[in-house]
C-alpha cells in the first residue's frame, strides 16, 4: 500500500519535472522570429507546444511527425492552397486546436484532407474550423482519438468528387463529440471502426448521408442530430450498436430515409426522434433489434420493415401524424409490435387497462401500393385512395393480416423531450 | 394595357356582376352551403383528430368534395333558370359576353364568399388559440375560392351545350365524377401498369390536367404532413414545391377558369336564346 | 329626326333549326308610325321572327333594315328598340325594383313612363317582393313595365295580351294606340283577332315559317264578307283547306 503511494508520488514528480525541464512553447506570427508553422515544427521537440498567432499561413503540405501540440490564437488561418492535405500526421499524441484549416486539394485518386492522420494513437483535434476541404478529418488506423467541437463546412457539389466530414477507417475507441458538419458527401463515415462514441454531433445538409458506417461493431451514438440530408443515417453490416436519443429529421425525396438499417443485428434503438422524413426508418435484413420509446412523427412512412428482417421488436413507440405507419413488402409478418401508441387507432378500452381492446393493423393498402410504386405518392389525399381502402377491407389481398399491435396504447407514451443542442458555433 | 383592361372589364360586367351577387346572396341554397361548411368544418376540427394538423387533411378532403360538385350543380342550374332574364338583358344594347362574364364572376364571388364565411368562421371559432398550420388553412381557403371559380366557369360552359336541363345535369355529374375520382383511378392504373418506365412527366402532366388534383397536390405538398410526397420523385417535388410551386399551380388553376370561360362565351355568343 | 327613315324592313329572312325550317324567305316592311300584326298558328315562326330581329336568335340568310342596314350581332341598334317577351323572366330572388333597376342601368336611358306605369298597373304593392313570389298576372305587369317604360321608336311585342285579365289587356291596347299616335313603329304577334282588328294597320299570316299573305285587317274582312276578322279568318282557313 505504502509502496503504491510512493510510486504515484514519484511518477507525479517525474512528470512535472519533464514538463518543466524538457517541453517548451514556440510562438509564431508574421512579426515573430519564427514566421512559418513548418519552421516551428522543425525546431520543436516531442511534447512542445506551438502557438500559432493570428495570420494567414499558406505553406503547402504540413507534416507532423512528432508528438506536439498546435494551438491557434486569435483565429489563425492555415490554407492548403488547394494542394494535397493541409496537415499530414504520423505520430502519437498530436493535438490541434483552435485553427481554421481550409482549401485542401481535390483528387479522384487520393483522399486529400484538412487533417489526415495515419497509424497513430491518442490525438486530439478540438475546436477547429475546417472549410472547403475534400475530407475534413481523416483517421486511418488510429486509436484513442478525440475529435471535438469542430465546425466543418465542406463545399461538395458532386458525390463522385466529394469526401466525408469525419472519416474513420480501421480506427477504434474514437470519441467524436459536438461537431457540426455540413456540405460533405457523408457527414460522418466509418468503415471498420469499433468501440467508438459519437455524441452531440450535428450533421446536416450533406450530399448523401448525415452518417454512414459499415463493418463497425460495438459503437454508441447518442444525442446526435441528423437533419436535411438526403438520407439521415445509413448503417450496414454491424452489430451491437447503441443508438439512443438521436434526432433524424427532414430527409425528404425519392428513396430518402431518416435511418436506413441494413444487416444490423442485436442493437438497441431507444428514445430517438424521427420526424419529417419520407421514410422514418427502413429495416432490411436486420435481426433481433429493439426499437423502444422512439417517436415517429410527420413522416411519409414511419417504418418500412422488409420481411427479410426477423425478430425485431417495436415496443412503446409513438406514431404521430405520419402519412403511413408501417409498410412491408410481403404478406408475411416477421416482427413484433406491442404497446405502441398509434394516433390513427380508432379502438376502445372497455376494461380500463389503458390498452386498446382490438388490435391495430398499421399497414394500409395505399401504403402498400406507394411502397411498390413511389410515384403514386402524388395521389395522397385523393378520394380515390378511400376506394382502395374499402376494397381491401372487404377483399384483403395485399396487406399482411398478422402484422398488428395486439395491445396498442390508448395514451401517448411519455418520453422525456430531447435537448441535443450543445453546439456553440 | 390599362385601357385594354378597362375595355374588357367594362361597366356592364360590373353591373351584371353586382346584381348577380345580390341575387345569390338571397338564395337559400347559398346560405345552406355556407352553413354546411360551417358545421362540417367545426366538427372536423373539434372531433376529427387530436391535432390541428390532422384536421387540415380532413378539411382538404371536405373542400375538394363539396366545392366542385356544388359549384357545378348550382352554377349550371342557375344559368338555365335565368336564361329568360338573360334574354331580356340581351335585348338591351349590351354585349352578350359582358352579360356572361358578369354573371359568371358574380356567381363565383357569391359562392366563394359563402364558402369563406362558412369555413372561415368555423376555423376562427375553433382554431383561434393555435396558429400552427395557419398558413396551410389560408392556402386551403384560397384554393377553395379558386375551385369555386373554376367549376362555376365549367358549369356555365356545360349549361351552354344543351337546352335541356336533364342533359346539362348529366354532363355536370359526368364531369364531376371524372375529375373527382376517375381521373385519379386512371392515373393509378397507368402507374401500376407502366411503373417500370419513367413516369414523372406523365404524372406531372396528368395532375395538371385536373383542377381538383392541382389544388390537392399544391396543398398536400405544403402541408406539414407532406413528407410522403418526396417519394413521388424529385421532378414533381421540385415542380410543385416551394413558393414557385404555389404560384405555378395557382396560375394553372387560373387557366382552368379562363379556358372554359372563353369557350363558353364563344358558344353563348352564337347561341339562340 | 324627321329625315331618317324609320321604316322597318325585313328582306328574305330564313332560319333553320337543324333540319326544321322555321323561317322561309320572310319579307315584310312596317312603315313608321304603324302597327303590324303577325298572325299564325303555334310554331309558325312568329316568335322566332321577333327574336331574330332582337338578335336573340341568329338568322341564316336575309337582311334587316332600320335606319339603314342592321347587323343583329351588334348591340347599338337595340338602343331604339324595346321588346316584350311572351314569358317574363327576371332574377328570381331580386325584387322587380332591383331587376328593373338593372335593366335601366344597362340601357342607360331615362325610363320616362316608369312611374306612370307603376301607378296605373298597381305595381307598387309588389314592387319590393322577390320575383319568384309573384303571381302570373303580377309577372306580366312587370313585363309590360320593362317594355313600355322607355320611349323607343320600335317596339316588338310577343303575344302582349294573351295572359292578361281584360282590364290590363285594354290598358295595353290603349297604350299601343298612344304609341302609334306618337309615330312609333310596332310589330307584334297575336292570335286574338279582336285585338288585331282593333290596333293593327297591317297584318301578315305566317304558316310553317312562310308569309302566306300580307294585308290590312279591314280589307281582309271585307274580302271574305265577314262581320269581323275572326269570322273572316275562319272562312279563310276553311276555303284554304278545300
Amino acid at each position: 500500500m505504502l509502496l503504491d503511494y510512493i510510486k504515484i508520488l514519484l511518477l507525479v514528480i517525474i512528470s512535472i519535472g519533464t514538463v518543466c525541464v524538457k517541453s517548451k512553447t514556440l510562438s509564431i506570427c508574421k512579426s515573430c522570429k519564427i514566421k512559418q508553422i513548418k519552421t516551428a515544427i522543425k525546431l520543436s521537440r516531442s511534447g512542445d507546444t506551438i502557438i500559432i498567432n493570428k495570420g494567414f499561413y499558406s505553406e503547402g503540405l504540413i507534416t507532423i511527425d512528432k508528438p506536439i501540440s498546435l494551438i491557434g490564437k486569435n483565429n489563425p488561418v492555415v490554407d492548403g492552397g488547394n494542394q494535397g492535405h493541409v496537415f499530414y500526421i504520423r505520430s502519437n499524441n498530436v493535438n490541434i486546436k483552435n485553427l481554421t484549416i481550409q482549401n485542401s486539394g481535390m483528387s479522384y485518386v487520393s483522399d486529400f484532407s484538412g487533417i489526415r492522420i495515419e497509424q497513430s494513437k491518442n490525438c486530439i483535434f478540438k475546436n477547429n474550423k475546417l472549410i472547403n476541404t475534400t475530407y475534413a478529418i481523416y483517421l486511418s488506423k488510429v486509436q484513442g482519438c478525440i475529435i471535438e467541437g469542430n465546425r466543418i463546412i465542406g463545399s461538395a457539389k458532386k458525390e463522385s468528387s466529394a469526401g466525408n466530414g469525419v472519416h474513420l477507417f480501421y480506427s477504434n475507441a474514437i470519441k467524436v463529440k459536438n461537431n457540426n458538419i455540413q456540405g460533405h458527401r457523408d457527414g460522418l463515415y466509418f468503415e471498420f471502426a469499433e468501440d467508438s462514441f459519437i455524441t452531440y454531433n450535428n450533421s446536416h445538409n450533406n450530399l448523401r448521408f448525415g452518417m454512414h458506417f459499415m463493418f463497425s461493431h460495438n459503437n454508441t451514438f447518442n444525442y446526435n442530430i441528423f437533419s436535411d440530408n438526403p438520407t439521415g443515417v445509413a448503417i450496414m453490416y454491424s452489430r451491437n450498436l447503441k443508438v439512443h436519443k438521436n434526432i433524424f429529421q427532414r430527409s425528404q425525396g425519392n428513396s430518402s430515409y431518416g435511418f436506413l438499417i441494413k444487416e444490423i443485428t442485436d442493437s438497441q434503438f431507444i428514445e430517438n426522434i424521427f420526424t419529417q422524413n419520407t421514410w422514418g426508418i427502413f429495416l432490411n435484413a436486420s435481426n433481433r433489434n429493439l426499437f423502444k420509446k422512439n417517436t415517429f412523427q410527420l413522416n411519409g412512412w414511419a417504418a418500412e420493415v422488409y420481411s427479410n428482417s426477423y425478430d425485431n421488436k417495436f415496443i412503446e413507440n409513438n406514431f404521430l401524424l405520419n402519412n403511413f405507419d408501417v409498410a412491408t413488402n410481403s404478406r408475411r409478418n416477421t416482427s413484433q409490435f406491442s404497446s405502441n401508441y398509434w394516433d390513427k387507432y380508432k379502438g376502445y378500452d372497455l376494461n380500463y387497462d389503458k390498452k386498446g381492446d382490438i388490435p391495430y393493423r398499421p399497414v394500409s393498402i395505399f401504403s402498400f401500393w406507394v411502397s411498390n410504386f413511389p410515384e403514386l405518392a402524388i395521389l395522397l389525399n385523393s378520394p380515390m385512395t378511400s376506394f382502395l381502402e374499402v376494397a381491401e377491407h372487404f377483399f384483403p389481398a395485399f396487406t399482411p393480416g398478422e402484422l398488428k399491435d395486439t395491445s396498442p396504447s390508448m395514451l401517448v407514451i411519455k418520453i422525456k423531450p430531447l435537448n441535443n443542442n450543445i453546439n456553440k458555433f | 394595357m390599362l385601357l385594354n383592361l378597362k375595355n374588357i372589364f367594362n361597366n356592364t360586367i360590373i353591373k351584371v356582376l353586382q346584381f348577380e351577387f345580390y341575387e345569390n346572396l338571397r338564395n337559400k341554397w347559398v346560405f345552406y352551403y355556407s352553413g354546411l361548411f360551417f358545421i362540417l368544418t367545426y366538427l372536423i376540427i373539434r372531433f376529427g383528430g387530436a391535432q390541428p394538423l390532422q384536421a387540415s387533411g380532413s378539411l382538404l378532403s371536405l373542400v375538394i368534395l363539396l366545392v366542385p360538385i356544388f359549384s357545378l350543380i348550382f352554377g349550371s342550374v342557375s344559368f338555365i333558370e335565368t336564361l329568360g332574364f338573360m334574354e331580356l338583358m340581351a335585348a338591351q344594347p349590351v354585349k352578350r359576353s359582358s352579360i356572361y362574364i358578369g354573371k359568371c364572376l358574380g356567381l363565383s364571388i357569391s359562392l366563394s364568399m359563402s364558402f369563406l364565411l362558412g369555413m372561415g368562421l368555423a376555423i376562427i371559432l375553433s382554431l383561434s388559440h393555435s396558429d400552427k398550420g395557419l398558413g396551410t388553412i389560408i392556402m386551403l381557403l384560397v384554393l377553395g375560392v379558386m375551385l369555386s371559380f373554376v367549376f362555376v366557369s365549367f358549369a356555365f360552359l356545360l349549361a351552354n351545350l344543351s337546352n335541356k336541363k336533364e342533359i346539362v345535369l348529366g354532363l355536370v355529374l359526368t364531369i364531376w365524377f371524372y375529375f373527382f375520382i376517375l381521373h385519379d383511378l386512371i392515373m393509378f392504373g397507368v402507374v401500376v401498369s407502366f411503373g417500370d418506365y419513367p413516369l414523372e412527366w406523365l404524372i406531372l402532366t396528368m395532375s395538371a390536367l385536373n383542377p381538383i388534383d392541382l389544388s390537392r397536390v399544391i396543398i398536400t405538398l405544403h402541408m406539414d404532413l407532406s413528407s410522403l410526397m418526396g417519394a413521388s420523385g424529385a421532378l414533381i417535388y421540385n415542380f410543385f414545391g416551394g413558393a414557385k410551386g404555389i404560384v405555378l399551380g395557382m396560375s394553372m388553376l387560373c387557366l382552368w377558369f379562363t379556358a372554359p370561360l372563353l369557350i363558353g362565351i364563344k358558344i353563348f355568343n352564337k347561341r339562340n336564346l | 329626326m324627321s329625315n331618317t327613315n324609320n321604316t322597318l324592313k325585313i328582306n328574305h329572312l330564313s332560319k333553320k333549326f337543324g333540319k326544321t325550317i322555321v323561317l322561309q324567305d320572310v319579307s315584310l316592311s312596317v312603315s313608321q308610325g304603324s302597327t303590324y300584326a303577325l298572325l299564325g298558328p303555334n310554331g309558325s315562326g312568329k316568335t322566332t321572327l321577333l327574336k331574330s330581329l332582337m338578335g336573340s336568335i341568329f338568322y341564316d340568310t336575309g337582311s334587316v333594315y332600320f335606319n339603314g342596314k342592321v347587323n343583329t350581332n351588334a348591340t347599338d341598334y337595340k338602343k331604339d328598340i324595346t321588346y316584350m317577351p311572351q314569358i317574363p323572366g327576371l332574377l328570381p330572388n331580386l325584387s322587380p325594383k332591383e331587376s328593373i333597376g338593372l335593366l335601366i342601368n344597362l340601357r342607360q336611358k331615362e325610363p320616362v313612363f316608369k312611374q306612370q306605369l307603376i301607378d296605373d298597373l298597381g305595381i307598387k304593392t309588389f314592387w319590393n317582393r322577390p320575383f319568384s313570389k309573384l303571381s302570373g298576372g303580377m309577372k306580366q305587369k312587370i313585363n309590360i313595365l320593362q317594355c313600355f317604360m322607355f320611349e323607343s321608336n320600335i317596339i316588338f311585342l310577343d303575344e302582349p295580351t294573351s295572359s292578361l285579365d281584360p282590364q290590363v289587356a285594354s290598358y295595353v291596347k290603349k297604350w299601343i294606340k298612344k304609341l302609334k299616335e306618337n309615330n312609333k313603329t310596332i310589330l307584334f304577334t297575336s292570335h286574338i283577332m279582336s285585338e288585331v282588328e282593333d290596333i293593327a294597320d297591317k297584318m301578315a299570316l305566317l304558316n310553317d315559317g312562310k308569309i302566306l299573305f300580307e294585308v290590312s285587317p279591314k280589307e281582309f274582312t271585307k274580302k271574305y264578307q265577314a262581320k269581323n276578322l275572326e269570322e273572316a279568318m275562319v272562312k279563310y282557313w276553311s276555303s284554304d283547306v278545300t
